[in-house]
Protein backbone atom coordinates (compact mmCIF):
# COMPACT_ATOMS: atom_id res chain seq x y z
CA UNK A 1 0.00 0.00 0.00
CA UNK A 2 0.63 3.03 -0.55
CA UNK A 3 1.06 5.15 2.72
CA UNK A 4 -1.08 7.98 3.65
CA UNK A 5 0.96 11.24 4.85
CA UNK A 6 -1.21 14.29 6.61
CA UNK A 7 0.51 17.51 5.43
CA UNK A 8 2.13 16.35 2.16
CA UNK A 9 0.65 19.19 -0.27
CA UNK A 10 2.15 19.68 -3.50
CA UNK A 11 1.44 20.72 -7.45
CA UNK A 12 2.28 18.68 -10.14
CA UNK A 13 2.94 18.61 -13.52
CA UNK A 14 2.10 16.00 -15.78
CA UNK A 15 3.71 15.37 -19.43
CA UNK A 16 1.83 13.52 -22.00
CA UNK A 17 4.20 10.97 -23.61
CA UNK A 18 1.33 9.97 -25.89
CA UNK A 19 2.16 10.42 -28.98
CA UNK A 20 -1.59 11.77 -30.43
CA UNK A 21 -1.18 14.57 -27.94
CA UNK A 22 2.54 14.60 -27.14
CA UNK A 23 3.60 17.37 -25.13
CA UNK A 24 0.36 17.98 -23.17
CA UNK A 25 0.81 19.66 -20.11
CA UNK A 26 -1.68 18.71 -17.26
CA UNK A 27 -1.18 20.77 -13.28
CA UNK A 28 -2.48 19.22 -10.78
CA UNK A 29 -2.61 19.18 -6.45
CA UNK A 30 -2.40 16.44 -4.83
CA UNK A 31 -1.66 14.77 -1.17
CA UNK A 32 0.00 11.51 -2.17
CA UNK A 33 2.05 11.91 -5.92
CA UNK A 34 2.77 8.44 -6.43
CA UNK A 35 -1.63 7.23 -6.01
CA UNK A 36 -2.08 10.78 -8.03
CA UNK A 37 0.53 9.52 -11.08
CA UNK A 38 -1.15 6.13 -11.16
CA UNK A 39 -4.89 7.60 -10.42
CA UNK A 40 -4.13 9.44 -13.84
CA UNK A 41 -2.94 6.85 -15.70
CA UNK A 42 -5.62 4.22 -14.83
CA UNK A 43 -8.51 6.88 -16.49
CA UNK A 44 -11.46 8.23 -15.11
CA UNK A 45 -13.15 5.16 -13.40
CA UNK A 46 -9.85 4.94 -11.97
CA UNK A 47 -9.82 8.51 -10.38
CA UNK A 48 -7.79 10.07 -12.80
CA UNK A 49 -8.47 13.32 -13.93
CA UNK A 50 -11.63 14.06 -17.23
CA UNK A 51 -9.00 15.68 -18.95
CA UNK A 52 -6.03 13.01 -18.32
CA UNK A 53 -8.42 10.19 -18.99
CA UNK A 54 -7.98 8.07 -22.27
CA UNK A 55 -4.77 10.37 -23.47
CA UNK A 56 -2.21 8.52 -21.30
CA UNK A 57 0.32 7.74 -20.61
CA UNK A 58 1.79 10.82 -18.55
CA UNK A 59 4.47 11.40 -16.77
CA UNK A 60 4.67 12.79 -13.66
CA UNK A 61 7.77 15.38 -13.72
CA UNK A 62 8.15 18.10 -11.75
CA UNK A 63 6.52 19.15 -8.55
CA UNK A 64 6.03 22.25 -6.18
CA UNK A 65 6.12 20.84 -2.95
CA UNK A 66 6.04 22.07 1.00
CA UNK A 67 3.11 24.14 0.83
CA UNK A 68 1.92 24.48 4.89
CA UNK A 69 -1.56 23.57 3.68
CA UNK A 70 -4.02 22.68 1.04
CA UNK A 71 -5.52 25.89 0.91
CA UNK A 72 -1.93 27.31 0.05
CA UNK A 73 -1.15 24.38 -2.04
CA UNK A 74 -4.93 24.90 -4.20
CA UNK A 75 -4.24 28.25 -4.28
CA UNK A 76 -0.98 27.64 -6.55
CA UNK A 77 -2.40 25.39 -8.89
CA UNK A 78 -5.26 27.39 -9.53
CA UNK A 79 -3.02 30.19 -10.21
CA UNK A 80 -0.38 27.72 -12.14
CA UNK A 81 -3.44 26.75 -14.33
CA UNK A 82 -4.84 30.55 -14.70
CA UNK A 83 -2.09 33.07 -14.84
CA UNK A 84 -3.48 35.53 -16.75
CA UNK A 85 -6.34 35.62 -14.14
CA UNK A 86 -4.13 35.54 -11.16
CA UNK A 87 -4.41 39.26 -9.75
CA UNK A 88 -0.43 37.74 -8.72
CA UNK A 89 0.54 37.20 -12.12
CA UNK A 90 -0.31 40.48 -14.25
CA UNK A 91 3.37 40.60 -15.31
CA UNK A 92 3.81 37.37 -16.86
CA UNK A 93 2.99 37.38 -20.79
CA UNK A 94 0.99 34.92 -22.89
CA UNK A 95 2.56 31.72 -24.22
CA UNK A 96 4.50 32.81 -27.55
CA UNK A 97 3.80 31.06 -30.48
CA UNK A 98 6.81 29.30 -30.47
CA UNK A 99 7.04 28.40 -26.95
CA UNK A 100 5.70 24.84 -26.51
CA UNK A 101 3.14 23.74 -23.42
CA UNK A 102 6.37 22.72 -21.39
CA UNK A 103 8.35 26.12 -22.07
CA UNK A 104 5.64 28.53 -21.07
CA UNK A 105 4.28 26.17 -18.02
CA UNK A 106 8.07 26.36 -16.96
CA UNK A 107 8.22 30.21 -17.54
CA UNK A 108 4.63 30.29 -15.24
CA UNK A 109 5.86 28.68 -12.37
CA UNK A 110 9.54 30.46 -12.35
CA UNK A 111 7.72 33.71 -11.82
CA UNK A 112 5.43 32.25 -9.31
CA UNK A 113 7.99 31.32 -6.72
CA UNK A 114 9.30 35.19 -7.31
CA UNK A 115 6.18 36.71 -6.29
CA UNK A 116 4.26 37.12 -3.34
CA UNK A 117 2.52 35.32 -1.95
CA UNK A 118 4.53 32.31 -2.91
CA UNK A 119 8.30 33.20 -2.39
CA UNK A 120 8.32 33.27 1.51
CA UNK A 121 6.78 29.79 1.19
CA UNK A 122 9.36 26.78 2.49
CA UNK A 123 8.69 25.08 -1.31
CA UNK A 124 10.78 22.84 -2.72
CA UNK A 125 11.20 22.57 -6.29
CA UNK A 126 11.66 18.71 -7.56
CA UNK A 127 12.52 17.30 -10.78
CA UNK A 128 10.51 13.86 -11.23
CA UNK A 129 11.94 12.86 -13.66
CA UNK A 130 15.14 13.96 -14.54
CA UNK A 131 15.16 13.69 -18.47
CA UNK A 132 12.91 16.63 -18.35
CA UNK A 133 14.64 19.38 -16.36
CA UNK A 134 14.78 23.01 -16.95
CA UNK A 135 17.20 25.58 -15.80
CA UNK A 136 15.68 28.16 -13.90
CA UNK A 137 16.45 31.21 -16.82
CA UNK A 138 19.16 33.44 -15.40
CA UNK A 139 16.50 36.08 -14.56
CA UNK A 140 13.34 34.10 -12.95
CA UNK A 141 15.94 32.36 -10.11
CA UNK A 142 13.71 31.29 -7.48
CA UNK A 143 14.37 32.15 -3.89
CA UNK A 144 17.63 31.04 -2.56
CA UNK A 145 15.73 29.24 0.56
CA UNK A 146 14.35 26.98 -2.22
CA UNK A 147 16.02 23.98 -3.04
CA UNK A 148 16.55 22.87 -6.26
CA UNK A 149 15.97 18.42 -5.57
CA UNK A 150 15.72 15.45 -8.05
CA UNK A 151 14.26 12.16 -7.74
CA UNK A 152 10.64 11.10 -6.66
CA UNK A 153 9.63 11.18 -2.92
CA UNK A 154 7.22 9.61 -1.12
CA UNK A 155 5.31 11.41 1.71
CA UNK A 156 5.99 8.45 4.60
CA UNK A 157 4.32 8.48 7.89
CA UNK A 158 6.31 9.88 10.23
CA UNK A 159 6.53 6.67 13.24
CA UNK A 160 7.98 9.25 16.01
CA UNK A 161 6.21 12.41 15.38
CA UNK A 162 3.58 11.70 18.04
CA UNK A 163 6.83 10.41 20.12
CA UNK A 164 8.17 13.85 19.62
CA UNK A 165 5.64 15.50 20.72
CA UNK A 166 5.17 14.24 23.56
CA UNK A 167 8.82 15.05 24.56
CA UNK A 168 8.46 18.35 23.59
CA UNK A 169 5.32 18.76 25.63
CA UNK A 170 7.68 17.26 28.61
CA UNK A 171 10.08 19.85 27.78
CA UNK A 172 7.84 22.43 27.26
CA UNK A 173 6.17 21.65 31.06
CA UNK A 174 9.69 22.31 32.35
CA UNK A 175 10.60 24.61 30.03
CA UNK A 176 12.08 28.35 29.87
CA UNK A 177 12.18 30.09 26.94
CA UNK A 178 15.93 30.13 25.33
CA UNK A 179 15.53 33.78 24.26
CA UNK A 180 13.07 36.04 27.20
CA UNK A 181 14.23 33.28 29.78
CA UNK A 182 10.18 33.19 30.73
CA UNK A 183 8.06 30.18 31.25
CA UNK A 184 6.59 28.27 28.41
CA UNK A 185 2.82 28.30 29.43
CA UNK A 186 1.83 25.51 26.92
CA UNK A 187 3.69 23.52 24.51
CA UNK A 188 1.82 24.94 21.19
CA UNK A 189 3.57 28.23 22.05
CA UNK A 190 7.34 26.48 22.01
CA UNK A 191 9.33 25.46 19.71
CA UNK A 192 12.29 23.70 19.36
CA UNK A 193 15.06 23.04 17.07
CA UNK A 194 15.14 19.99 15.03
CA UNK A 195 18.75 19.27 15.09
CA UNK A 196 19.31 15.78 17.34
CA UNK A 197 22.86 17.79 18.75
CA UNK A 198 20.41 21.22 19.64
CA UNK A 199 17.93 21.44 22.59
CA UNK A 200 17.04 24.66 22.19
CA UNK A 201 13.58 25.39 22.77
CA UNK A 202 11.54 29.12 22.44
CA UNK A 203 8.58 30.43 22.21
CA UNK A 204 7.76 30.86 18.51
CA UNK A 205 6.92 34.17 18.81
CA UNK A 206 10.52 35.01 20.19
CA UNK A 207 12.21 32.86 18.01
CA UNK A 208 10.35 34.79 15.01
CA UNK A 209 11.41 37.81 16.13
CA UNK A 210 14.90 36.84 16.83
CA UNK A 211 14.87 35.64 13.53
CA UNK A 212 13.35 38.92 11.88
CA UNK A 213 16.56 41.20 13.21
CA UNK A 214 17.17 41.61 9.53
CA UNK A 215 13.67 42.05 7.50
CA UNK A 216 11.51 43.62 10.14
CA UNK A 217 9.17 44.29 8.02
CA UNK A 218 8.04 40.99 7.27
CA UNK A 219 6.05 39.04 9.94
CA UNK A 220 7.05 35.27 8.99
CA UNK A 221 10.59 34.77 8.86
CA UNK A 222 12.54 32.45 5.97
CA UNK A 223 15.08 31.37 8.01
CA UNK A 224 17.98 31.71 10.88
CA UNK A 225 20.45 30.66 13.00
CA UNK A 226 19.32 28.36 16.06
CA UNK A 227 20.21 31.30 18.85
CA UNK A 228 21.82 27.72 20.35
CA UNK A 229 23.45 25.54 17.88
CA UNK A 230 24.19 28.85 15.67
CA UNK A 231 23.26 26.51 12.73
CA UNK A 232 20.88 27.65 9.88
CA UNK A 233 17.14 26.33 9.67
CA UNK A 234 14.28 27.04 7.80
CA UNK A 235 11.60 28.61 9.80
CA UNK A 236 9.61 26.11 7.30
CA UNK A 237 11.39 23.41 8.82
CA UNK A 238 11.08 24.23 12.30
CA UNK A 239 7.01 24.38 11.93
CA UNK A 240 7.03 20.91 10.43
CA UNK A 241 9.15 19.65 13.21
CA UNK A 242 6.96 21.19 15.81
CA UNK A 243 3.81 19.70 13.69
CA UNK A 244 5.71 16.32 13.84
CA UNK A 245 5.91 16.00 10.43
CA UNK A 246 9.97 17.01 9.64
CA UNK A 247 11.59 15.05 7.51
CA UNK A 248 8.67 12.76 6.77
CA UNK A 249 10.07 12.49 2.94
CA UNK A 250 11.67 9.39 1.65
CA UNK A 251 13.40 9.39 -1.66
CA UNK A 252 12.92 6.55 -4.07
CA UNK A 253 14.80 5.65 -6.69
CA UNK A 254 12.93 5.88 -9.36
CA UNK A 255 9.02 6.17 -9.00
CA UNK A 256 7.81 3.92 -11.57
CA UNK A 257 9.71 0.62 -10.09
CA UNK A 258 8.08 1.40 -6.68
CA UNK A 259 4.71 2.12 -8.12
CA UNK A 260 4.77 -1.24 -9.42
CA UNK A 261 6.19 -2.74 -6.08
CA UNK A 262 3.53 -1.56 -4.34
CA UNK A 263 0.46 -3.02 -6.30
CA UNK B 1 -19.92 32.77 -44.83
CA UNK B 2 -19.79 35.56 -46.63
CA UNK B 3 -18.38 38.09 -45.57
CA UNK B 4 -19.78 42.03 -45.33
CA UNK B 5 -17.29 44.41 -45.44
CA UNK B 6 -16.66 46.27 -41.96
CA UNK B 7 -16.32 49.73 -43.70
CA UNK B 8 -18.52 52.16 -41.74
CA UNK B 9 -20.69 54.49 -44.32
CA UNK B 10 -23.07 56.88 -42.05
CA UNK B 11 -24.76 57.40 -38.90
CA UNK B 12 -27.40 56.37 -40.17
CA UNK B 13 -26.92 52.93 -40.58
CA UNK B 14 -27.12 52.08 -37.15
CA UNK B 15 -29.83 50.02 -35.57
CA UNK B 16 -31.19 52.25 -32.78
CA UNK B 17 -34.32 49.94 -32.03
CA UNK B 18 -32.83 46.83 -29.68
CA UNK B 19 -30.59 48.89 -28.19
CA UNK B 20 -30.54 50.59 -24.90
CA UNK B 21 -30.41 54.25 -24.92
CA UNK B 22 -26.81 55.94 -23.83
CA UNK B 23 -24.93 52.28 -25.28
CA UNK B 24 -22.26 52.54 -26.93
CA UNK B 25 -22.50 50.23 -30.44
CA UNK B 26 -20.42 49.28 -32.80
CA UNK B 27 -21.73 51.10 -36.04
CA UNK B 28 -20.50 48.22 -37.99
CA UNK B 29 -20.15 44.96 -36.59
CA UNK B 30 -16.44 43.18 -36.33
CA UNK B 31 -16.90 40.73 -38.14
CA UNK B 32 -15.78 37.15 -37.01
CA UNK B 33 -12.42 36.88 -37.40
CA UNK B 34 -11.63 34.19 -36.05
CA UNK B 35 -13.60 31.64 -37.78
CA UNK B 36 -12.04 32.86 -41.51
CA UNK B 37 -10.07 30.84 -43.28
CA UNK B 38 -5.93 31.86 -43.89
CA UNK B 39 -6.19 33.09 -47.57
CA UNK B 40 -9.08 35.26 -46.00
CA UNK B 41 -7.24 36.96 -43.44
CA UNK B 42 -3.96 37.21 -45.61
CA UNK B 43 -6.65 39.44 -48.30
CA UNK B 44 -8.17 41.08 -45.28
CA UNK B 45 -4.58 42.28 -43.69
CA UNK B 46 -3.88 43.33 -46.92
CA UNK B 47 -6.03 45.61 -47.30
CA UNK B 48 -4.35 47.72 -44.82
CA UNK B 49 -1.22 47.00 -46.62
CA UNK B 50 -0.46 44.34 -43.73
CA UNK B 51 1.72 41.54 -44.90
CA UNK B 52 1.28 37.53 -43.91
CA UNK B 53 1.24 37.12 -40.55
CA UNK B 54 0.39 33.72 -38.51
CA UNK B 55 -3.25 33.16 -38.51
CA UNK B 56 -3.43 34.23 -34.53
CA UNK B 57 -1.52 37.04 -34.90
CA UNK B 58 -3.68 37.85 -38.07
CA UNK B 59 -6.67 37.28 -36.16
CA UNK B 60 -5.27 39.33 -33.10
CA UNK B 61 -4.22 42.52 -35.50
CA UNK B 62 -7.50 42.77 -37.55
CA UNK B 63 -9.48 43.01 -34.31
CA UNK B 64 -7.26 45.46 -33.29
CA UNK B 65 -7.68 47.53 -36.57
CA UNK B 66 -11.03 47.04 -36.68
CA UNK B 67 -11.04 48.65 -32.86
CA UNK B 68 -9.20 51.59 -34.19
CA UNK B 69 -10.49 51.95 -37.71
CA UNK B 70 -14.48 51.76 -36.41
CA UNK B 71 -16.48 53.91 -35.19
CA UNK B 72 -19.27 53.75 -32.29
CA UNK B 73 -22.27 55.81 -31.51
CA UNK B 74 -23.81 56.49 -28.50
CA UNK B 75 -27.34 55.12 -29.23
CA UNK B 76 -28.97 57.94 -27.24
CA UNK B 77 -28.33 60.44 -29.04
CA UNK B 78 -28.64 61.19 -32.73
CA UNK B 79 -26.31 64.10 -33.72
CA UNK B 80 -23.15 63.44 -34.95
CA UNK B 81 -21.41 64.57 -32.01
CA UNK B 82 -21.52 62.02 -29.94
CA UNK B 83 -20.17 59.80 -32.91
CA UNK B 84 -16.05 58.82 -31.62
CA UNK B 85 -13.84 56.63 -32.19
CA UNK B 86 -13.98 53.17 -30.62
CA UNK B 87 -11.42 53.43 -27.89
CA UNK B 88 -10.21 49.76 -27.39
CA UNK B 89 -11.88 48.70 -24.55
CA UNK B 90 -9.02 47.13 -22.89
CA UNK B 91 -5.42 46.32 -24.17
CA UNK B 92 -4.57 44.87 -27.14
CA UNK B 93 -4.86 41.71 -26.93
CA UNK B 94 -1.38 40.33 -27.38
CA UNK B 95 -0.63 43.55 -24.57
CA UNK B 96 1.63 42.36 -21.74
CA UNK B 97 0.52 44.68 -19.16
CA UNK B 98 -1.39 43.98 -16.23
CA UNK B 99 -4.96 43.93 -16.38
CA UNK B 100 -7.29 45.86 -14.11
CA UNK B 101 -8.29 43.12 -11.29
CA UNK B 102 -11.72 45.04 -11.29
CA UNK B 103 -12.27 43.70 -15.05
CA UNK B 104 -11.07 39.92 -14.11
CA UNK B 105 -14.07 38.23 -13.68
CA UNK B 106 -16.21 39.71 -16.29
CA UNK B 107 -15.76 37.85 -19.90
CA UNK B 108 -15.34 40.74 -23.05
CA UNK B 109 -17.51 39.66 -25.70
CA UNK B 110 -14.67 38.96 -27.57
CA UNK B 111 -12.48 37.12 -25.59
CA UNK B 112 -15.98 35.08 -24.66
CA UNK B 113 -15.91 33.63 -28.49
CA UNK B 114 -12.33 33.60 -28.90
CA UNK B 115 -11.56 30.29 -29.63
CA UNK B 116 -7.80 30.96 -30.05
CA UNK B 117 -6.94 33.51 -26.77
CA UNK B 118 -3.72 31.73 -26.64
CA UNK B 119 -2.76 28.88 -23.96
CA UNK B 120 -5.88 29.75 -22.30
CA UNK B 121 -7.27 27.75 -24.50
CA UNK B 122 -5.06 24.69 -24.06
CA UNK B 123 -5.12 25.70 -20.53
CA UNK B 124 -9.12 25.16 -20.08
CA UNK B 125 -8.13 21.96 -22.41
CA UNK B 126 -5.97 20.34 -19.98
CA UNK B 127 -6.58 21.69 -16.95
CA UNK B 128 -8.91 20.48 -14.25
CA UNK B 129 -10.07 23.83 -12.74
CA UNK B 130 -12.79 24.07 -15.00
CA UNK B 131 -15.35 23.20 -11.98
CA UNK B 132 -13.31 24.87 -9.04
CA UNK B 133 -14.02 28.56 -8.54
CA UNK B 134 -10.82 31.09 -7.88
CA UNK B 135 -9.68 31.33 -4.65
CA UNK B 136 -8.24 35.02 -5.43
CA UNK B 137 -12.19 35.66 -5.87
CA UNK B 138 -13.87 38.32 -3.49
CA UNK B 139 -16.93 38.96 -2.65
CA UNK B 140 -16.72 42.76 -2.89
CA UNK B 141 -18.61 43.60 -0.12
CA UNK B 142 -15.82 46.66 -0.12
CA UNK B 143 -16.17 47.92 3.22
CA UNK B 144 -13.67 50.44 2.53
CA UNK B 145 -13.84 53.66 4.50
CA UNK B 146 -12.04 56.72 2.50
CA UNK B 147 -15.45 58.11 1.66
CA UNK B 148 -13.83 61.27 1.15
CA UNK B 149 -11.85 62.67 -1.81
CA UNK B 150 -8.14 62.52 -0.36
CA UNK B 151 -5.52 63.76 -2.63
CA UNK B 152 -2.88 60.63 -4.31
CA UNK B 153 0.10 61.79 -1.81
CA UNK B 154 -2.32 61.55 1.37
CA UNK B 155 -4.23 58.66 0.20
CA UNK B 156 -1.19 56.70 -0.19
CA UNK B 157 0.26 57.56 3.23
CA UNK B 158 -3.14 56.86 4.67
CA UNK B 159 -2.75 53.39 3.03
CA UNK B 160 0.80 52.76 4.61
CA UNK B 161 -0.76 54.11 7.49
CA UNK B 162 -3.54 51.11 7.38
CA UNK B 163 -1.40 48.26 6.29
CA UNK B 164 1.08 49.19 9.73
CA UNK B 165 -1.98 48.78 11.51
CA UNK B 166 -2.75 45.49 10.21
CA UNK B 167 0.86 44.60 11.20
CA UNK B 168 0.30 45.65 14.44
CA UNK B 169 -2.86 44.19 14.93
CA UNK B 170 -1.44 41.08 14.67
CA UNK B 171 1.77 41.50 16.24
CA UNK B 172 -0.63 42.54 19.40
CA UNK B 173 -2.56 39.43 19.28
CA UNK B 174 -0.28 36.32 20.37
CA UNK B 175 -3.04 33.32 19.31
CA UNK B 176 -3.60 35.21 15.84
CA UNK B 177 0.55 35.95 15.64
CA UNK B 178 1.33 32.40 16.36
CA UNK B 179 -1.48 31.55 13.80
CA UNK B 180 0.64 32.98 11.05
CA UNK B 181 3.97 31.67 11.77
CA UNK B 182 2.67 28.36 11.87
CA UNK B 183 0.89 28.81 8.78
CA UNK B 184 -2.60 28.08 9.50
CA UNK B 185 -4.71 29.45 7.02
CA UNK B 186 -6.64 32.84 8.36
CA UNK B 187 -10.50 33.11 7.64
CA UNK B 188 -10.29 36.52 5.28
CA UNK B 189 -13.67 37.81 6.52
CA UNK B 190 -13.24 37.14 10.26
CA UNK B 191 -9.99 38.67 10.30
CA UNK B 192 -11.79 41.46 8.59
CA UNK B 193 -13.99 41.66 11.32
CA UNK B 194 -12.06 41.87 13.95
CA UNK B 195 -9.88 44.28 12.54
CA UNK B 196 -13.42 46.56 12.38
CA UNK B 197 -13.58 45.97 15.69
CA UNK B 198 -10.13 47.33 16.66
CA UNK B 199 -11.46 50.45 14.62
CA UNK B 200 -8.88 49.07 11.53
CA UNK B 201 -11.61 49.46 8.55
CA UNK B 202 -10.18 47.91 5.35
CA UNK B 203 -11.19 46.64 2.15
CA UNK B 204 -11.30 43.08 1.58
CA UNK B 205 -9.07 43.61 -1.27
CA UNK B 206 -6.11 45.55 0.34
CA UNK B 207 -6.58 43.06 3.17
CA UNK B 208 -5.84 40.68 0.98
CA UNK B 209 -3.11 42.56 -0.75
CA UNK B 210 -1.38 42.75 2.43
CA UNK B 211 -1.36 39.16 3.72
CA UNK B 212 -0.29 38.36 0.17
CA UNK B 213 2.38 40.70 0.61
CA UNK B 214 3.39 38.51 3.75
CA UNK B 215 2.63 35.27 2.36
CA UNK B 216 0.20 34.96 4.64
CA UNK B 217 -2.42 32.48 3.74
CA UNK B 218 -6.14 32.68 4.01
CA UNK B 219 -9.20 31.55 2.51
CA UNK B 220 -12.28 33.48 1.47
CA UNK B 221 -14.35 30.37 2.78
CA UNK B 222 -16.14 30.59 5.75
CA UNK B 223 -15.24 29.09 9.10
CA UNK B 224 -14.39 25.84 8.71
CA UNK B 225 -17.09 23.02 8.24
CA UNK B 226 -13.83 20.57 9.48
CA UNK B 227 -11.66 20.71 12.38
CA UNK B 228 -7.96 21.71 10.49
CA UNK B 229 -5.86 18.17 10.58
CA UNK B 230 -8.30 16.63 13.38
CA UNK B 231 -10.47 14.19 11.27
CA UNK B 232 -7.63 14.01 8.63
CA UNK B 233 -5.87 10.97 9.16
CA UNK B 234 -9.38 8.83 8.72
CA UNK B 235 -9.53 7.51 5.02
CA UNK B 236 -7.92 9.31 2.09
CA UNK B 237 -7.61 13.15 2.44
CA UNK B 238 -10.18 14.12 -0.01
CA UNK B 239 -8.25 15.32 -2.88
CA UNK B 240 -10.05 18.08 -3.94
CA UNK B 241 -12.68 20.17 -1.89
CA UNK B 242 -14.77 23.25 -2.06
CA UNK B 243 -12.86 24.73 0.79
CA UNK B 244 -12.04 27.44 -1.07
CA UNK B 245 -15.68 28.31 -2.51
CA UNK B 246 -16.28 31.61 -1.30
Amino acid sequence: MVVEVENFFGVYMLYCTNPKFKGRIYIGFTVNPERRIGQHNGGRHRGGAKRTSGRGPWEMILIIHGFPSDISALRFEWAWQHPHSSRRLGHVSRKTRKESSFDFHWRVVSHMLQVAPWKRLPLTVRWLRQEYRRDFDPALQPPLHMPIAFGSVRAKRNKTSSQSEDQQEMQADRGKCYLCKEKIQTPTHSITCFLPSCSMISHVICLAKEFLKYEPGHLIPIEGNCPSCKNQVLWGNLIRHKKGCYGDLEEIASSQSHWADDL
Amino acid sequence: KPLTLAVPTSVDAVNKKSVPRGALVPITPMPVYAQMETPELKAQLGRFGVRPLPKRQMILKLREIHQYTHQVVSSGSEDEATTRSHAPPRPPPLGEGRRPTSTREQRHPETGSESLAPSQASHSDESSSSQRSNPEALELSEDDDDAEAVPPSQAAAREAEKMAAVKKFILSNPDLHRRVLLYEPLVLSQLQAHLKEAGVRLGAAKLLDFLDSHCITFTTAKPHRRQQGAKKSKGPVPKKGGRLVS
